[in-house]
């Protein structure tokens, strides 16, 4: 390749990454914004950055259609990558949505510059994570997305619970990302490439002999990098901690953008690289490594885990955690069936999750900025005095749980479709996660008790007056989760597709 | 657009209200009349218009009043198309049951004016309540019946929690869980019978239309050669699923134990509604989905249903006999008497059938009143305790006329309705070699459930008067009113059967064919 055709193909390459590019240059932008601007002014560096997001998503939406690969097969521009790309800009842009109308960033009347701009970085590396075709971008982009997230993590920098939560957070992240890096280390040693799909190549050589112990070792190591960023048992311990320290709107973002670029990452892993030719029935699976069955047992171990644990929290932002982490558990259900409806389920669930969990986490926090507490017995009698409040909430919880006519139910529906499309194959697994489910119902429900079975304290606990445009934001949250929760349709249709249209 | 409007102008009216500020009482307590008395205006337009030669079940022309719109259709390439719809219509079955819903919301409504704190979200919660209930009994889409079945679930567990006794934060939550892994069980076998039956049988596979409709379920030549369903061991297993699930609502020992709890801490109200409608609906589950989809598991069953039955009906008089509180014994009592309803259907034949038919109305109006009773003596003495009266005829020689009547009505006195419905499942089980032997066990149940009604008619009503309770108000003219409608409907069934059964008799008549012969054919597939 001569230096012109290199010069076009680069260019044509930035092209196609452009989303990807206006999010780079607005991180630059914000930055040099809140260095030249008043300190009264610091709430323009929201403003820019969601003017940046915006930006994005139109330049997002020209990309319909698109299936290429870019810049020498690092990353993947296909409909697999921009239907997640929407889901992390939509979440970037709740979230900071969210940020404005929590009390707890602006507390100790910081700048907000910074917290934007490595927002922006957030952003950026989760975009790469979707799209990471080759190893080493993987790494790199989730490392990216780690290092972002420590920093928002431990923000609030002279509040001794989020410090400590960004040390915790920050122990694990390095141990996991050994693990993981040992294990591409392994990959590249048996194979001789980073790339997934030349992996893959290799990998349906007959003539190539691997040893299937180091492979399944190798993969394990890199499953770990996985399970760390989407919180799935046994990597799920830095989560309840890092959620619980963390600023809540910060919480609420890692719980659904960063989780689902883990998932995004980690399902292209393992369908280009494990997946021969695709059938009617689903796909064929390279046998090296029995990994349906070790991403089975990390399922069931997460969806359990995440919510026999939550069953016993008595602080809300700390179910909430557990609760994601049992909510990756069904997710996962849907990555081990090796058919299209189980990943458009994944997707549909990743996408429809972010709703109901930011409309959670969010309701939460107003909740919380009122009685100065996420400890479950101060939102006693919560229905009574803040009614716009926990109406809402109950909706979200419901969503949570799975009940019909929310978001959470078509879900956790389509997920079980999923399943049992496979015949009694995974009877076992969709057993499980209706246990689950009545498990969860209990815990959830404790919120719900509380807030209308147990009175306010009298005198002490008047009505709680809410600001107008809180109040609509929680109903921009809690109007979808009914509404999609009924006409799923079209949702779904664009999964499908976009699982169709995945870069092998 | 009748059916529909049945189903969602309580909704309508309770969304409507949600805007209305809570001070203004009136507003709610005669906005959910003016929904009930829509209702019942609607069903008796079904019922004026009802062609009674149609019988439904798995016939899709024999539907009346259908409404059917497709909702969501996914093309899920090479597994075939998802196709869920709006689909409502009745049939012998459903109307019946309609007419019930309709009948004892508005009695649920009227005695509801004594509710004094909430009264807003209660209202709002009671008219969602309707609208899930009336949807559960219209639904023919499996997907639709499914969402209605747990619409319910979070407004009763406020109804139950927010305006219950002492112990109804434990009575709320265990109502919710029992019913919702019940539910879950079911989730899953609709699932695997959408994956199993096609409204195209012989399409190419990416062109199949995999439906939640009931209808297309219930025809076994839409099952799909290969599927789950259609192995022999996992139908059964798939019958055994939904049936816990349907189990829990009626409730069938040894899943009854939310009932007792739910029924003792609920407000009058929602116990006339819990056992007034809300139980039919797992037997309406049963003959609507279960029989005609799963025919040969039914006959295969057929005998250990019955022994639930009897179970249900000889442990609830029992344990009916030992209570000393009169609400948890009506509660019992529902148990025992929805073991006739068991009975009935596992005869599978004209008289049973229509048997368990008939006490799923019977016992809709007669344990309504019941609870009613029950509730104006709690208003007024507030205890509740079989013991702690005495000579309450005196006092209040009316009420105690009202409930000696319920009393018989629910003891099986001929002319009242809970006779010809438990006559006729007596008739139908014995007739069967399988039920024979249980049924004539069962028999025993109606004379225990004799002994524990007099029993406590005895010590309540009969003897000195406790003089405590010398100041006891005769019974007022709006509970009086609700009794009255409700006695009538029960001397009117029980007089004149024919004007219930001759509603339902072609579709029970559709459906006992339908289960046999289907059935048998079934028996021995792969």
């Amino acid at each position: 390749m001569n230096l012109d055709a290199l010069y076009t193909y680069v260019l044509n390459s930035i092209a196609l990454l452009q989303p990807e590019v206006i999010v780079t240059i607005g991180l630059l932008g914000v930055l040099i914004i809140d260095l030249f601007t008043p300190k009264s002014m610091h709430k323009w560096s929201a403003g820019v950055f969601l003017g940046v997001m915006v930006l994005a998503l139109i330049s997002l939406s020209g990309q319909s259609g698109v299936q290429a690969s870019v810049f020498f097969g690092m990353i993947a521009v296909d409909g697999y990558a921009v239907f997640f790309k929407y889901l992390f800009l939509v979440s970037a842009i709740l979230a900071t949505l969210i940020t404005l109308f929590s009390n707890e960033m602006d507390r100790n009347g910081r700048r907000f510059g910074d917290y934007f701009i490595v927002m922006a970085g957030l952003v950026l590396g989760m975009m790469l994570m979707a799209g990471a075709n080759n190893l080493l971008m993987m790494f790199i982009s989730i490392e990216l997305v780690s290092l972002a997230s420590y920093i928002l993590v431990s923000y609030l920098k002279d509040e001794k619970t989020s410090n400590e939560a960004g040390v915790k957070y920050i122990i694990y992240g390095a141990f996991s990302s050994g693990l993981m890096i040992y294990g591409i280390s392994l990959i590249y040693g048996i194979t001789g490439t980073l790339s997934i799909s030349e992996i893959n190549e290799v990998l349906k050589n007959p003539a190539v002999v691997i040893d299937p112990v180091t492979l399944t070792i190798a993969v394990l190591l890199t499953l770990g990098g996985f399970g760390y960023k989407i919180a799935a048992a046994p990597f799920h311990f830095w989560a309840p901690d890092a959620y619980e320290g963390a600023p809540t709107p910060v919480a609420a973002f890692l719980s659904v953008g960063p989780k689902a670029a883990g998932f995004a990452m980690m399902l292209r892993f393992f369908k280009t690289i494990f997946f021969g030719t695709s059938t009617p029935e689903g796909y064929q699976i390279l046998d090296n490594i029995d990994w349906v069955s070790i991403l089975a047992a990390v399922s069931v171990l997460t969806m359990t885990i995440g919510n026999v644990t939550a069953l016993w929290q008595q602080n809300v932002k700390r179910m909430l955690a557990y609760s994601s982490i049992a909510h990756a558990g069904y997710i996962l259900m849907g990555v081990i069936l090796l058919s299209d409806s189980g990943i458009a389920a994944m997707m549909f669930y990743l996408a429809y999750y972010l709703i109901m969990n930011l409309g959670v986490f969010f309701t939460a926090i107003l909740i919380a900025d009122k009685v100065q507490s996420f400890e479950l017995d101060d939102w006693r009698g919560m229905g009574f005095r803040a009614p716009v409040l926990a109406v809402p909430m109950v909706i979200f919880l419901a969503s949570l749980i799975g009940i019909p006519g929310t978001v959470g139910f078509a879900g956790k529906f389509l997920l079980f479709v999923a399943v049992l499309q496979q015949g009694s194959l995974y009877f076992w697994l969709a057993l499980i996660a209706v246990a689950n489910s009545v498990v969860s119902a209990f815990y959830y429900f404790k919120v719900v008790k509380m807030m209308y079975l147990k009175k306010p304290v009298e005198n002490a606990d008047g009505p709680i007056s809410v600001s107008i445009p809180a109040t609509i934001l929680v109903f921009v949250f809690a109007i979808p989760t009914i509404v999609l929760g009924l006409w799923w349709q079209p949702l779904y249709n664009w999964a499908l597709a976009s699982v169709r249209m995945l870069v092998g | 657009m009748i059916l529909s409007g049945l189903i969602f102008i309580p909704m309508i009216i309770a969304l409507l209200m949600i805007v209305v500020p809570k001070e203004k009482t009136a507003v709610f307590r005669w906005g959910a009349i003016l929904a009930s008395v829509i209702q019942l205006a609607l069903v008796a337009i079904l019922v004026q218009n009802y062609d009674l030669t149609k019988a439904g079940i798995n016939e899709a022309a024999g539907y009346q009043f259908v409404e059917n719109y497709s909702w969501i259709k996914v093309s899920a390439g090479s597994y075939g198309i998802l196709d869920i719809s709006y689909t409502l219509g009745i049939d012998g079955l459903s109307l019946p049951m309609l007419i019930l819903t309709a009948f004892v919301g508005l009695i649920g409504v009227i005695s509801s004016f004594s509710i004094e704190k909430y009264i807003k979200g209660y209202f709002i919660s009671y008219l969602i309540l309707l609208s899930a209930m009336t949807g559960v009994f219209a639904a023919l889409d499996f997907f639709l019946f499914y969402l209605f079945w747990e619409m319910m679930l979070i407004p009763m567990y406020f109804l139950i929690g927010i305006w219950g006794g002492p112990r109804r934060e434990y009575a709320a939550i265990k109502f919710f869980l029992y019913t919702f892994i019940g539910s879950l069980l079911m989730l899953l076998v609709i699932i695997g019978l959408y994956f199993s039956y096609v409204t195209n049988p012989g399409a190419a596979p990416e062109d199949m239309i995999h439906s939640f409709n009931m209808i297309t379920m219930m025809n076994q030549g839409n099952l799909v050669a290969g599927s789950l369903l259609s192995v022999e061991h996992w139908r059964h297993v798939a019958f055994i699923l939904m049936f816990l699930g349907f189990a829990v609502k009626i409730p069938m020992f040894p899943f009854h134990t939310w009932l007792p709890d739910a029924h003792v801490e609920a407000p009058t109200p929602i116990s006339v509604i819990l056992a007034g409608v809300l139980l039919k609906m797992g037997t309406y589950g049963l003959v609507r989905v279960l029989w005609p989809i799963f025919p040969e598991s039914v006959l295969y069953f057929a005998w250990l249903i019955a022994l639930f039955g009897v179970i249900n009906i000889l442990y609830g008089a029992l344990t009916a006999m030992g209570q000393t509180d009169l609400k948890k014994l009506i509660a019992y009592s529902s148990i025992s008497h929805m073991g006739f309803v068991l009975l009935g259907l596992a005869s599978l034949t004209t008289e049973g059938t229509m048997g368990a038919m008939v006490q799923m109305f019977s016992h809709g109006i007669i344990s309504a009143m019941l609870f009613l009773v029950v509730g104006v003596i709690y208003d007024r003495a507030h205890h509740r305790d079989i013991d702690g009266f005495g000579g309450l005829a005196k006092q209040m020689p009316v009420y105690a006329g009202i409930t000696l009547f319920a009393f018989f009505a629910s003891l099986g006195l001929p002319g009242l309705s809970g006779f010809v419905a438990e006559a006729l499942v007596f008739m139908g089980g014995f007739s069967q070699p399988v039920t024979q032997n249980l049924t004539i066990i069962a028999t025993l149940g109606m004379l225990i459930t004799a002994i524990y009604y007099l029993w406590t008619y005895q010590k309540v009503f009969t003897g000195e008067l406790n003089p405590k309770y010398t100041g006891l108000t005769e019974i007022n003219s709006r509970e009086l009113t609700m009794m009255t409608a409700l006695g009538v409907s029960i001397l009117l069934v029980g007089i004149y059967p024919s004007s219930l059964t001759d509603l339902m008799t072609v579709s029970v008549n559709h459906l006992n064919d339908l289960v046999k012969s289907a059935g048998t054919v079934m028996v021995g597939l792969n």
